[in-house]
């Protein structure tokens, strides 16, 4: 069977619309599939892959599956982090798009899993005081050590030959290198 | 710099900083008392009522200390167990009840499985309405 023409993401039309909306269904719906494994999930590099594909938009993808996440584990402390963690690796990707190396996307990947706890740590600063934050912080760190390798090594195997499927269907604002 | 200096620096750097945040967990984490110990849970039921339980153990985490005595019983979750009934009475999730732990009254941010106990600690597990 012949696949459509790629589109171009520069427009955000009714196909952009609904490659966003099911970007983010597929970061909830993997998040969910692997949550019983602490912190190893699939939304880093595909929130990676929707900015290098869809640019600033990719933000709508982003926001659409903090909500979802909220309506499934409900709207607590964690999700006010989630409103601006996940938003800052959409804005890290976006910035580094041109980047071709995987290496480096599991560099950009890895480093959010790393500072997760530390960005989750901050509303505490206001709500329990900074000693309180700097306690959630630490005691989550072997957690960020499991969120930080599983997003290096998941995105430095899967964001070339995930690019390389949207390639069929969506053309990216600037090139991107699929080859093998 | 080439390119691939600057790929070998990034992971290099990544390694250091995971290098360090392993090294300040490390140096913070709350020391484990191994050996005989006696821990005191306050529960504190949906109806206001209290009831102190005092648990002699050999145990080294909260977990072990509540299923030894058969004080807690939840589901197996991300972080560890996540407690769904104490002492009995069992947290209704369609009113948003949960139960908080809490040592001196101050929140634990560590699951169960994490919270190290010594001997004379005072734990309240308290029924909780609202996330």
């Amino acid at each position: 069977m012949r696949s459509p023409s790629p589109r171009d993401t520069e427009k955000f039309g009714a196909g952009t619309m609904a490659a966003l909306a099911l970007m983010a269904g597929l970061m909830y719906t993997t998040q969910l599939a692997l949550s019983f494994i602490p912190n190893v999930h699939l939304t880093a590099v595909l929130i990676v892959l929707t900015s290098i594909f869809f640019g600033w938009k990719a933000m709508c993808a982003v926001l659409i599956y903090v909500v979802l996440e909220g309506l499934t584990y409900g709207f607590g402390v964690w999700w006010i982090s989630y409103l601006y963690a996940w938003p800052l690796l959409c804005t890290a990707a976006v910035l580094l798009r041109k980047n071709t190396s995987p290496a480096l996307w599991a560099v950009t990947a890895g480093a959010h899993g790393l500072l997760f706890g530390a960005l989750c740590a901050l509303p505490y600063i206001f709500i329990s005081g900074f000693p309180a934050a700097l306690s959630y912080w630490i005691s989550g760190i072997p957690f960020d050590l499991i969120h930080c390798a599983s997003n290096f090594a998941l995105t430095l195997v899967l964001i070339k030959p995930l690019s390389r499927v949207m390639a069929r269907y969506f053309i990216p604002p600037v090139p991107i290198d699929t080859k093998k | 710099m080439s390119k691939k200096s600057k790929i070998i620096l990034a992971v290099v750097l990544l390694a250091v900083l995971a290098a360090a945040a392993f090294f300040i967990w490390k140096a913070n984490a709350p020391a484990q008392q191994a050996g005989s110990k006696t821990v005191t849970v306050e529960v504190v039921h949906g109806d206001g009522s209290k009831k102190d339980f005092s648990i002699k153990t050999d145990e080294q985490f909260l977990r072990g200390a509540l299923e030894q005595d058969k004080l807690a019983e939840g589901t197996e979750g991300q972080y560890g167990l996540f407690i769904t009934t104490v002492d009995g009475e069992t947290a209704d999730d369609s009113k948003q009840q949960w139960w908080c732990v809490t040592k001196g009254g101050a929140r634990v941010n560590t699951g169960v499985d994490t919270t190290p106990i010594a001997d004379g600690d005072i734990y309240e597990i308290t029924l909780t309405t609202g996330y």
